[in-house]
């Protein structure tokens, strides 16, 4: 009668419902329906025992919001090995040689890995490709604020990757992640940005760059800036190009397998652990294992090191009060630690917290990881 | 069919004695008054690092917590991805039960039909279990215009309600207010209602607790109907579950002869066994407690017990537009735990009432623009963007919603909604970024530009206080000054360091507070 008319009348006046599964294409995720079955067996989380859980949707790829990743049926074929196993890590190098930590998802990060995880150490796969000696290419992505604002810290990245062996190039190409534009919304406005890096680093077997946060945008966004271009050969080279992106602190401990990189640095250190490289990307403790390894060097416990220092990009503009106050706080804990130098992997937090300490006349040096890294006792 | 409520103005609002949410500027100018008041500042700190730390002790403490997530969310999706079927279940279910059922598209529908039944037993009061929906539709602000008053009877909301408050979080409505303000609030105003407050009442929570206890009894034992929501509705069972700490959903949903319940569409459970996975999330989510004091469940009407007459409004109220959005959908999973909240860094600086809404904090700042449409007000824009993206709210969800991804997402939508026209100042900036940023020799350009306005204007190497625009990052921060020679001059003076580094790498960074 009249209800059932109106349960008619909510639902199906959005014909998303009606018209069946839309193409399963990143240009348009699938359905709710596609991908969620209804009958099905017992769930692992039951404690009672007594819950139904749905079938086919192993742990990592049950996410409504994997489908933003797109092609989930690709992803599932690169990774099946970890998907059937239901080992969310594949630790070890894949058949070319190479890790895969790279191709995780950020999406599937919080289920994947605890907040306080400190990571896998993978020292043992130091045996990588380097030393197997495939010839590989190896590129710099510097990122458009290391470029132009801090020099710096590429040229460190640069002397520390050939100290190792590395003999890492620098496409000059190269441009920006796009990631200020994705963040504030001017998607179709990061398309060209998006097309300039993949155009740059195709072909490279690995591209290292000194900044998570522009990682994981190239990991995770520039999908979306693809979908949304509508253009297949731009889709497809993003598809070639990000899963080779590798942030700096990933690239020396689970692709060359260094965690002592020769660094001599006899400072007070604390570490801001960024969020775009714990939360996004996961790196874990990889940054600080790496400076417990540099001779000389005194680590001081960062308080609250998890909070966000309240850059966010373009929030430290559009509202720059509450970026302040946030700002303001990171920058007292660094203050209360007692050390005489900020280090993170991330030059944009260093800037908006070295700014601060800097008005506030603080005398704490703000240092990204690559810096740290780089120096020698030679150098010093 | 929309009611005939007209649009509430400023002017009609300021005669009620319930306040709502009209009028509240754009995030950052509320904000910015916000952090003006330190002892907000300290009630905020206080309140959300207390149940923050809470919420980390026995979540850690479950070993299946990850997979307990991935449940909430798979059956969530369930649900949104058959919801027509499961609603003409639950509504089978519960009329078996002898439930009334009533279906709203909107606020003033929800409004009317609540209205018209509590008319219809001719009373002119109702008690009111805490309720975020009845809290969406401003149920209140239309009963009171209807001249039927609504008691809360949460602690919470019964401090805001007396203060001539707004709500400023999820759970705790009146996390903002210490125990010295609710004190005052009670010697002021009870009397004014109903049973005053001991004159000799101090600010210990027992104490307070005991005056709103005795405040609140008359009222359960007078009202003839009670108005509540719930938190969960079991479509194979039709029952309604809510969970609370305090036991006055216990009174309400017991003690009067007619009980309506306000119910979005999205809080549906397939069956029975599910709230086995949601009654673990949520209140260690919430409350950082392993198990809630009182969980209320009630299928229909029990002859002899308890409500003889009972109504369920189905709510939409738009969220089957958000239901079609791929990416936002998944903000329908919330189950209205507050985690988000009391972990942003945002939220805890600036509270909940500058993101102008009943729903406030990270959850807020998606919800409500798709709940009320982006590109409908300058404040409402404003939400998506009051974020650092930082993604401690995905971490703690227990549902899972990528709210990070959502925000970034409704930004593109925002920016879109104003596509078209004159170009503004930062569209302007990004168009130009994304021309300089589509090849490396135009950022050359830009960055051989940079280099000289330092050896000209910023000898020091810091750029300190600049006017507008450039003052949003100046007056509070240094900037240090671009270097003289960019990077990639470097790498093509030196070949990337192999011949002639000379001095001008590894310079010092200045203005970033290396001296």
């Amino acid at each position: 009668m009249e209800l059932s008319e109106r349960t008619g009348s909510i639902i199906y006046s959005h014909d998303w419902l009606t018209r069946g599964r839309p193409p399963a294409d990143p240009l348009g995720p699938p359905s709710v329906a596609a991908i969620a079955p209804t009958s099905g067996n017992r769930h692992p989380a039951g404690l009672m025992g007594g819950h139904l859980w749905r079938p086919g949707l192993d742990l990592r790829r049950s996410s409504m919001t994997f489908w933003l990743a797109g092609r989930a049926d690709e992803f599932a074929e690169r990774h099946d090995d970890s998907a059937t196993t239901g080992s969310t890590r594949h630790d070890g190098p894949d058949s070319r040689g190479f890790h895969n930590y790279g191709q995780l998802n950020y999406l599937s990060k919080p289920h994947d890995r605890r907040p306080n995880d400190p990571g896998v150490s993978t020292g043992h796969y130091c045996a990588g490709w380097l030393l197997v000696g495939v010839a590989v290419k190896v590129a710099l992505f510097v990122t458009c604020l290391n470029d132009t604002m801090f020099p710096q810290t590429g040229q460190a990245t640069v002397r520390l990757l050939r100290r190792l062996g590395v003999d890492v190039e620098f496409p000059t190409a190269q441009t920006c992640c796009g990631q200020m534009h994705v963040n504030s919304g001017y998607v179709p406005e990061a398309i060209p940005v998006v097309r300039a890096f993949v155009d740059a680093f195709a072909g490279y077997d690995a591209v290292v760059a000194p900044s998570g946060s522009c990682v994981a945008s190239a990991r995770e966004q520039h999908k979306l800036v693809a979908a949304r271009s509508g253009d297949r050969a731009l889709i497809n080279a993003v598809d070639d190009v990000s899963p080779h992106v590798y942030e700096l602190s990933e690239f020396l401990v689970d692709v060359l397998g260094v965690v002592d990189v020769g660094a001599y640095f006899p400072h007070r250190v604390t570490l801001h652990p960024t969020c775009h490289s714990t939360r996004l990307l996961g790196v874990g403790d990889r940054p600080e294992q790496l400076l417990q390894a540099v001779r000389g060097i005194t680590m001081v416990d960062l308080p609250a090191a998890q909070e966000c220092c309240g850059f966010g990009g373009t929030f430290s503009l559009k509202n720059p009060d509450v970026s302040v106050a946030m700002g303001s706080d990171k920058a007292r804990h660094v203050r209360e630690s007692g050390a005489e130098v900020l280090v993170a992997g991330d030059n944009s937090c260093l800037m908006h917290i070295g700014g601060l300490l800097s008005r506030e006349r603080a005398g704490i040096r703000v240092m990204h990881l690559a810096e740290i890294l780089a120096s020698t006792e030679e150098a010093a | 069919m929309t009611s005939g409520r007209p649009l509430n103005t400023l002017e009609t609002l300021k005669t009620l004695k319930t306040q709502t949410f009209l009028g509240i500027p754009p995030f950052p100018i509320a904000a910015k008054k916000a952090l003006a008041d330190s002892q907000l500042r300290g009630n905020m700190h206080h309140a959300t690092h207390t149940i923050r730390t809470k919420r980390a002790r026995v979540t850690s403490e479950l070993p299946d917590w990850e997979e307990l997530r991935v449940a909430g969310a798979d059956i969530k999706d369930d649900v949104m991805a058959n919801l027509d079927g499961y609603l003409v279940q639950l509504e089978e279910s519960l009329v078996k039960a002898g439930a009334t059922v009533h279906w709203a598209r909107d606020a003033a529908e929800a409004n009317q039909i609540v209205i018209d039944i509590a008319r219809r037993h001719k009373v002119g009061e109702v008690v009111k279990v805490k309720s975020m929906a009845t809290g969406e539709i401003e149920l209140n602000v239309a009963m009171e215009e209807a001249g039927i008053s609504v008691w809360e009877t949460d602690l919470a909301e019964l401090i805001v309600q007396l203060g001539h408050d707004l709500p400023s979080h999820i759970l705790v409505p009146a996390i903002h207010r210490n125990r010295a303000e609710v004190r005052e609030i009670f010697l002021r105003e009870m009397g004014k209602v109903g049973m005053p407050a001991a004159a000799d009442l101090s600010d210990e929570p027992a104490e307070l607790a005991g005056a709103a206890r005795r405040h609140l009894r008359e009222k359960f034992l007078r009202a003839k109907v009670a108005v509540s929501g719930a938190n969960f509705m079991v479509a194979d069972t039709g029952t309604l579950v809510v969970v609370e700490s305090e036991g006055n959903g216990r009174m309400c949903l017991t003690l009067p002869e007619v009980l309506i319940s306000v119910v979005g569409i999205e809080k549906i459970v397939p069956t029975w066994a599910d709230l086995e996975v949601f009654l673990q999330l949520l209140p260690r989510s919430a409350t950082g407690e392993r198990m809630n004091p009182y969980t209320s469940t009630w299928t229909g009407v029990t002859q002899g017990d308890g409500p003889q007459e009972v109504h369920v409004v189905l709510l939409d109220n738009n969220r089957t537009t958000v239901l079609a959005d791929e990416v936002g959908r998944q903000a329908l999973r919330c189950i209205r735990c507050s985690a988000c909240l009391n972990v942003c860094p945002v939220y805890e600086r600036v509270g909940g009432h500058a993101y102008g809404s009943i729903y406030p904090g990270p959850i807020g700042a998606i919800l409500t623009p798709m709940l009320k449409g982006v590109g409908t007000s300058a404040q409402i824009d404003s939400l998506p963007f009051a974020s650092s993206l930082c993604g401690v709210c995905y971490e703690v969800c227990p549902v899972r919603i990528n709210i990070p991804q959502v925000l970034v997402h409704l930004r593109e939508k925002v920016v879109d909604s104003h596509r078209g026209g004159v170009p503004g100042t930062l569209m302007t900036t990004m168009k130009g970024a994304s021309w300089l940023l589509g090849g490396g020799w135009r950022l050359g350009l830009l960055q051989k530009a940079a280099g000289l306005s330092s050896r000209v204007l910023w000898k020091q190497g810091v750029i300190g206080r600049m006017p507008r625009p450039m003052s949003r990052w100046t007056d509070a921060r240094d900037c240090p000054a671009p270097p003289r020679e960019s990077f990639r001059r470097w790498w093509a003076r030196t070949d990337g360091g192999l011949k002639n580094a000379g001095s001008a790498s590894n310079t010092p960074r200045k203005g970033t507070g290396q001296k």
